[in-house]
């Protein structure tokens, strides 16, 4: 790892470029995933909802011809698992009362995203609303972030 | 409605719950940098013999199934206000349960955060 990834983004104390840069990955992902979900659920989470009641045998395999014919799914599955990795990364570096804010930009991106890629209008209140989003992380990822060295809140039991 | 609100609630609380059961296991490893693959898998065998990583999967596998529920069954875009909420209950755990300390800055940022996602969500 290169010394200017390590070093904090404003200051010792501060967010490191690497872990911002960890948390904004998990945002992409995220935002991807969400998209595909939202895309792909419409039919097959009514299949995993009736297949989550006992004694639904045809629910069952309803639900495994969903689950095969929707790689949709498969893939935001796949990407969410994936995510967990980075997240679980990025938290080790990073408070989880600045990495949780960070992470809501995702709130902001989707809608950005479809402003620039399927031309989508955007209200004034969501432009604002974007705006603030933006703001907010920003504010957050710039205070204070647990030094590295600080020892652990709970010790591990054994 | 109110039915509507708890459910989709309770999704956002074992979110949270999966969230800081997962940094609460972080946070007893000792911080090591990661350079190779090597160091990648060694990390990964650390984080899953956490038990309290192990709840914390459990909590989204459960988490995951619940929000394909959400997504089917309501218009997501009116259950988002509740995500922010999720956010002022992750700040007040971590500043009583993981003991974090938090700048005022933080707060404002997060107060931001959460109006703008009642904002973007409810146009």
């Amino acid at each position: 790892m290169s010394n200017s990834l390590n070093r904090g983004i404003r200051g010792p104390h501060s967010l490191s470029l690497h872990a911002l840069l960890l948390l904004l990955c998990v945002v992409a992902v995220d935002s991807t995933s969400q998209l595909l979900l939202k895309s792909a659920v419409e039919r097959a989470s009514h299949a995993v909802v009736l297949a989550m009641l006992p004694e639904n045998d045809s629910a069952a395999t309803a639900l495994a011809n969903e689950m095969l014919t929707e790689p949709r799914l498969w893939i935001a599955t796949g990407l969410l698992c994936v995510n967990f990795l980075i997240w679980a990364r990025a938290l080790m570096l990073v408070d989880l009362s600045i990495a949780v804010p960070v992470i809501n930009l995702s709130y902001a991106i989707v809608p950005v995203g479809a402003w620039i890629f399927l031309r989508e209008e955007i209200s004034i209140q969501r432009w604002v609303g974007v705006a603030l989003i933006f703001t907010g992380v920003m504010i957050c990822s710039l205070t204070r972030n647990r030094p590295p060295e600080h020892p652990p809140a709970h010790p591990l039991p054994k | 409605m109110i039915g509507t609100i708890l459910f989709v609630g309770l999704v956002v609380l074992i979110q949270m719950a999966g969230q800081v059961c997962l940094k609460r296991g972080l946070n007893s490893l000792p911080q090591t940098a990661i350079q190779g693959a090597g160091d990648i898998v060694r990390f990964l065998l650390m984080v899953f013999r956490l038990r309290y990583v192990q709840i914390a999967l459990l909590l989204w596998g459960t988490w995951y199934l619940l929000y394909l529920t959400v997504l089917h069954k309501f218009d997501i875009s009116k259950s988002f206000p509740l995500n922010s909420l999720d956010l002022l209950l992750i700040l007040l755990v971590s500043r009583f349960y993981l003991r974090e300390i938090l700048p005022w800055p933080r707060w404002v940022g997060a107060a931001l955060i959460c109006t703008g996602v009642v904002l973007v969500a409810s146009s």
